[in-house]
């Protein structure tokens, strides 16, 4: 009796196993010829149309929009097996080993995607013939020669406003779908955590800002696997590229709200400076320069070669950095800056305008150059301090090796060459930053839907063409179509952050180890102390 | 005369009759008293949303993490409360196996004696096995479900019963399958794990006689926790309170009996296995000195006990039908006292008015709030009294007939004191008001503190559709649409999307664009300039216009009534509301003004003279002091009359919240 069960359940799992491959497996090759054409390329989401992809990139997966009862997807590139891909719903889910193939062995070339729609009265397929099937005009990708950096670390959370509980910082392979938290603000009672900063492009050196009702604000500083806690908020931060110091701006920033326009909330920095923390010494100084009593100055970013601290700088309009200045908040425009430092010396030189908002009639935000120190690349809106919460912010990528006046100590130099990048959208375009070669750009944009920030990549050729930008993959295409929560400050980094959240956490809970002196006096925030009225809730 | 064996079979007989009884009362109780779908309105609003969606992500992402399995069915199954009679069957369900695997843990755990001896003592340790129920029902009591925590207990109630019943021998196997269970047991329902190995160590110490097996288990649960606290740097909180839906505090019954769930069966099963283990020895003793042929003796030990209450009450608890009876009848009792102590019946009317405010049944909110007593209300409850006078036109009239309360007309408290549901109450309100960028900023704040329920991603959707970012409103539309039970609004919205995407047949959204404000400023205190920008984008916006009224008459501030009287004539109004009539009254009594007319809008001649009454009588009475008998004499006639809460109430109203009656 034994026996026989055993020859039935054997017998049935053989039937399973069969059917299934039935069902998944390709049928054989496509006879064109019997397809109607259609002349134009399929409605896909996400929009993975006429882009330039990276060749480690995880698969592209997507979604075909058009109403049918089958598809059927090939890829294809010059070397190399094409792969072709079933679908019942029109959601085509590309095998990784295989697109990984596809893509190293065509560096450099096209790849094509072929779509086949079954039309809804089509008949059944006899063979390799194709009965009631439409094909679509070929969508056509570049793949680059250059590959991206593996990790993309970045911060995950709801839209906020002034309570925060659930915010994350997380690091996705961007070679697979892999996603793991760095850190999660449950592990410290729901706290805050922002203004992820790396070295180099690497996770060697790492800071991140905490802000906690329970363990104060701070910032873990993580250099080679250790972690220190230093008793005093760093909020946008930049390291200098030889690690022997880290730039970063202290705010007193301040949210309030809009009662008319499609993004209500807005931000204001009541009070800003830079100030610098130097690695051995475990100081915090600042100069002149950077920490002027009647500017704002922030979004520091050091050059490549550690010679120059570029930032924004805006003049302070109001006498009160306590309130919320009603009938200012939208005249404030910040220039782009930068000052020379000698790292050797310590030394500071005087701070020469790059940028003007006056040239420009925007505000000059976020600058980032590339690790090569050809390209910077910044954000413009029409006023403020916080690019994401306006629609009117986009890139614009500055050519810094062409338009540098021959002398190095003119106060202003000649104006630069600028242009607004092609990639941008109606809607915000911010918090970019490069990959370790130069050649990839990721940036947050709402281009979607206005309200949720999702990452973007774009393709910088050597002469600083933008190419149109795809959205991070992720392993079902529709994942974004319901998704309530943000990516936001994408970074990329060339292998993954080791150091475990528990290892965060446990610094995060434990008093700080660090705690420099601010030299800076007046409406800074205390060490370990939240002033912000962004709280955490039980 | 009937064996031992069949006595036993007879009474176990009972005793399951009782629990039927019981399960049967419980199941008609949950179903037709306290109405699972008002504990599952409740979800978001009075308590935490219990988080579930039918989407791969969501159940990866709760696979991910310890406690998830548990949290992923109790999201799931609390959705069932919707149908009151389902909620029932699963909180009866739920209940009824934590009893039977009690029940199975009690007989295992307590007694391995010869029948005679630990039958009748087995009999009445049944009575702890209702402990888990009772605590499932009195939560119910209170309006709360938090069926997670009681899953989780349920998983390690029959995990111990598994465990229990292995006949395994070997020690090391025995510990090997303890720490697979334990490890499994943690994964499912994390705290609950520590549960498990409390139960199977009172096992081994006392049925299963295994010494090392005693010491292991303990040891094992509590290198756990300290690993967990020490190793993977987990808050204690996050261990214990992980599973427990968040704002306990709200209600304290709710929150200490939950945090009890984890001990008082554990310790009740300890206490009745110590009890029974003493009770035989003693019985032992008695035996041993009977066995010892010496029947003198025992006649003489029996003369004694007979001699006292004591032996007459024994005797009572020995007879039979007595024991019977009280086994068949203490659950009920039991259930009786349970229900009695932890039923709040002002808390279900509560409840009450909030479901059919959100279901915008407004003579229903106004029946249910007559039945509660003024002085339970709360502000939420005034709120949506005020509302639903509004609704049924009568704002301006019977508003004072309630207790009210100007926090409440506006939701306006500090931001500390800020509920959850406030929030989305607020966000509600201020969308039929017009202030749409208020109603996006609390809906938001609601989102992120208390997650994506349907009620709330169903508000964003609209406000998104109301401002025209149709979408990010496509967005909570599509996330709507993958909930259980109002996942068909989501879909059935984004149909209606595809076809008319202005959604200019969608009634409700055009009137909230009409009356939206479109001022620009960063201003956000409510009051005079609050209404007047949102009268001066629509003035036929009748929430406004009457909401302001009710702001002037709360605070006395009769000559803004008085000029804005005028705005009825926009409305198309046919009477003058009472109290603002009343109001002109007083206002023409404090101008000394003869007669009084506003836009040819004027007080009659009789609301003149009832208003000379009440002053002849404040006169005569010596005004504030003597209160009652003021109104005594005036009669229920002036009971609803602006004229009292003008002169009695007011300072009470302007100085602190809630107003006596």
């Amino acid at each position: 009796m034994r026996k026989l069960y055993s020859c039935l359940i054997l017998v049935c799992a053989t039937a399973a196993v069969t059917i299934v491959l039935y069902f998944t497996s390709n049928k054989g090759t496509v006879t064109i010829k019997d397809c109607t054409r259609v002349s134009r390329t399929p409605t896909i989401k996400p929009d993975y149309t006429g882009t330039v992809i990276p060749p480690n990139i995880a698969p592209l997966n997507f979604a075909v929009l058009e109403p049918g009862t089958r598809y059927l997807v090939k890829i294809y590139s010059t070397d190399g097996e094409p792969i072709n891909i079933t679908s019942r719903t029109g959601k085509i889910e590309i095998p990784l080993r295989r697109w990984r193939l596809l893509l190293n062995n065509n560096r450099g070339r096209q790849l094509s995607f072929d779509v086949y729609v079954k039309n809804k009265d089509g008949h059944r397929s006899t063979g390799s013939r194709l009965e009631g099937w439409s094909r679509y005009e070929t969508i056509t990708n570049t793949i680059a020669k250059e590959d991206i950096d593996s990790y993309l670390v970045y911060r995950f959370m709801k839209p906020l406003f002034n309570w925060w509980k659930n915010i994350g910082v997380y690091q996705r392979n961007l070679e697979n779908y892999e996603n793991k938290a760095v850190l999660h603000g449950q592990l410290f009672s729901y706290g805050c955590l922002n203004c992820h900063t790396f070295l180099n492009n690497t996770p060697d050196y790492m800071t991140l800002g905490i802000r906690s009702p329970e363990y104060g604000s701070a910032t873990l500083f993580v250099a080679n696997g250790k972690v220190q806690k230093i008793g005093t908020k760093w909020t946008y931060t930049t390291w200098h590229p030889s690690g022997r110091l880290a730039a970063y701006s202290m705010n007193k920033v301040r949210m309030f709200f809009h009662k008319t326009t499609m993004e209500i909330r807005d931000v204001i920095d009541l009070d800003s400076a830079l100030c610098y923390y130097l690695v051995d010494s475990q100081k915090i100084k600042t100069a002149p320069g950077i920490s002027e009593k009647d500017r704002l100055e922030t979004y520091p970013t050091w050059s490549p070669d550690g010679r120059y601290l570029y930032f924004c700088s805006a003049p302070i309009l109001w006498t009160d950095r306590d309130e919320i200045p009603s009938e200012l908040y939208n005249k404030v425009k910040y220039d782009l800056r930068r000052i020379s430092y000698n790292v050797e010396t310590d030394e500071w030189g005087q701070p020469e305008t790059v940028l003007s908002a006056e040239e420009t009639g925007m505000s000059i935000l976020c600058p980032r150059i590339s690790p090569d120190g050809r390209f910077l690349i910044f954000c413009m809106c029409d006023y403020g301090c916080f690019p994401v919460y306006q629609a009117s912010s986009d890139l614009y990528l500055m050519d810094l090796w062409h338009g540098l006046p021959a002398r190095e100590d003119t106060a202003k130099m000649a104006v630069p060459q600028y242009s607004k990048l092609p990639i941008n959208s109606e809607y915000s375009e911010s918090w970019h930053s490069f990959s370790s070669n130069s050649r990839w750009l990721t940036f947050s944009s709402k281009r979607l839907d206005g309200l949720f920030t999702r990452t973007y990549f774009s393709y910088i050729d050597e002469n600083g063409r933008a190419y149109k930008p795809f959205i991070l993959p992720q392993k079902d295409p529709t994942y974004y179509d319901s998704l309530l929560q943000t990516y936001s400050v994408p970074e990329l980094i060339t292998c993954p952050v080791e150091v475990s959240k528990i290892t965060l956490a446990r610094a995060v809970r434990r008093p700080a180890k660090i705690s420099p002196d601010i030299p800076i006096t007046g409406a800074t925030p205390k060490a370990g102390h939240t002033e912000d009225p962004w709280q955490s809730r039980e | 005369m009937r064996s031992t064996e069949q006595k036993m079979t007879s009474r176990s007989r009972n005793i399951h009759d009782g629990s039927i009884i019981f399960f049967v009362c419980f199941y008609l109780y949950v179903w037709l008293l306290i109405e699972p779908c008002l504990i599952y309105h409740g979800f978001g609003t009075f308590i935490a949303y219990p988080a579930f969606s039918v989407d791969w992500e969501f159940l990866k992402s709760s696979l991910s993490y310890p406690g998830g399995v548990a949290e992923y069915i109790g999201g799931f199954l609390s959705q069932l409360y919707y149908f009151s009679w389902l909620g029932a069957l699963v909180a009866t369900a739920v209940a009824w196996l934590m009893y039977l695997a009690a029940k199975i843990l009690v007989r295992l755990s307590a007694l391995r004696r010869p029948p005679g001896y630990g039958g009748q003592a087995r009999g009445r340790l049944q009575i702890i096995c209702y402990i888990p129920a009772v605590m499932l029902l009195m939560i119910h009591n209170r309006y709360d479900s938090q069926l997670t925590p009681f899953l989780s207990l349920l998983a390690a109630l029959w995990l111990s019963v598994v465990y229990e019943k292995m006949t395994i021998r070997s020690n090391v196997t025995r510990a090997a399958v303890f720490l697979v269970m334990f490890a499994l047991l943690y994964y499912i329902a994390l705290n609950a794990s520590f549960v498990f190995a409390f139960i199977v160590t009172i096992y081994e110490f006392f049925a299963g006689q295994r010494r090392v097996l005693k010491i292991l288990f303990p040891a094992a649960a509590i290198s756990t926790y300290l690993a967990a606290k020490y190793l993977f740097a987990i808050q204690t909180k996050a261990i214990h309170l992980q599973l427990l839906l968040a704002r306990l505090s709200f209600d304290p019954w709710v929150k200490n009996i939950v945090i009890c769930i984890y001990f008082l069966f554990p310790l009740a099963l300890l206490a009745a296995v110590l009890w029974s283990a003493l009770r035989t020895r003693h019985t032992d003793g008695e035996q041993a000195s009977q066995q010892g042929g010496q029947a003198a003796d025992k006649s003489e030990m029996r003369a004694k006990h007979k001699s006292s209450k004591a032996r007459k009450l024994r005797w009572f608890f020995q007879n039979n039908k007595a024991a019977r009876a009280i086994e068949t009848t203490l659950p009920i009792f039991i259930l009786a006292i349970s229900i009695f102590v932890s039923f709040n019946g002002t808390k279900k009317k509560l409840v009450q008015v909030d479901y059919f405010a959100h279901q915008e049944m407004w003579p229903e909110v106004l029946q249910t709030a007559r039945r509660i007593q003024p002085k339970s209300y709360d502000i939420y409850c005034i709120h949506d009294i005020d509302r639903a006078l509004y609704y049924t036109g009568r704002l301006g009239d019977e508003m004072f007939r309630y207790p009210q309360n100007l926090s409440a007309l506006m939701l306006t408290v500090k931001a500390k004191m800020l509920s959850d549901r406030m929030y989305l109450k607020v966000s509600e309100f201020l969308l039929e008001l017009g202030h749409i960028a208020e109603a996006e900023r609390s809906a938001f704040e609601y989102m992120e503190i208390a997650g994506s329920s349907p009620l709330v991603l169903e508000q964003l959707a609209t406000i998104k559709l109301v401002k025209g970012q149709t979408e990010a409103a496509k967005v909570f539309l599509r996330a709507l649409s993958k909930d259980v039970i109002f996942g068909h609004r989501g879909r059935e919205m984004l149909q209606r999307l595809e076809k008319d995407p202005e959604l200019a047949n969608d009634k409700r959204i055009q009137y909230i664009r009409s009356v939206a404000s479109n001022a620009e400023n960063i201003s956000e205190v409510f009051g005079d300039k609050f209404f007047s920008e949102l009268l001066d984008k629509n003035k036929n916006n009748k929430m406004a216009f009457e909401y302001m009224m009710a702001f002037y008459l709360l605070t006395g501030q009769l000559e803004k009534v008085v000029a804005n009287i005028g705005r009825l004539n926009d409305l198309d109004c046919e009477r003058l509301p009472q109290y603002y009539e009343e109001a002109m009254v007083i206002y023409m009594a404090k101008s000394k003004k003869q007669d009084l007319s506003v836009a040819g809008w004027q007080p009659r001649p009789e609301t003149i003279e009832r208003a000379k009454k009440v002053g002849g009588l404040y006169n005569l009475y010596g005004g504030q002091y003597n209160e009652g008998r003021i109104r005594q004499a005036l009669g229920p006639d002036f009971a609803n009359s602006y004229f009292l809460y003008y002169v009695f109430d007011i300072p009470r109203i302007l100085g602190a919240p809630g107003t006596r009656r």
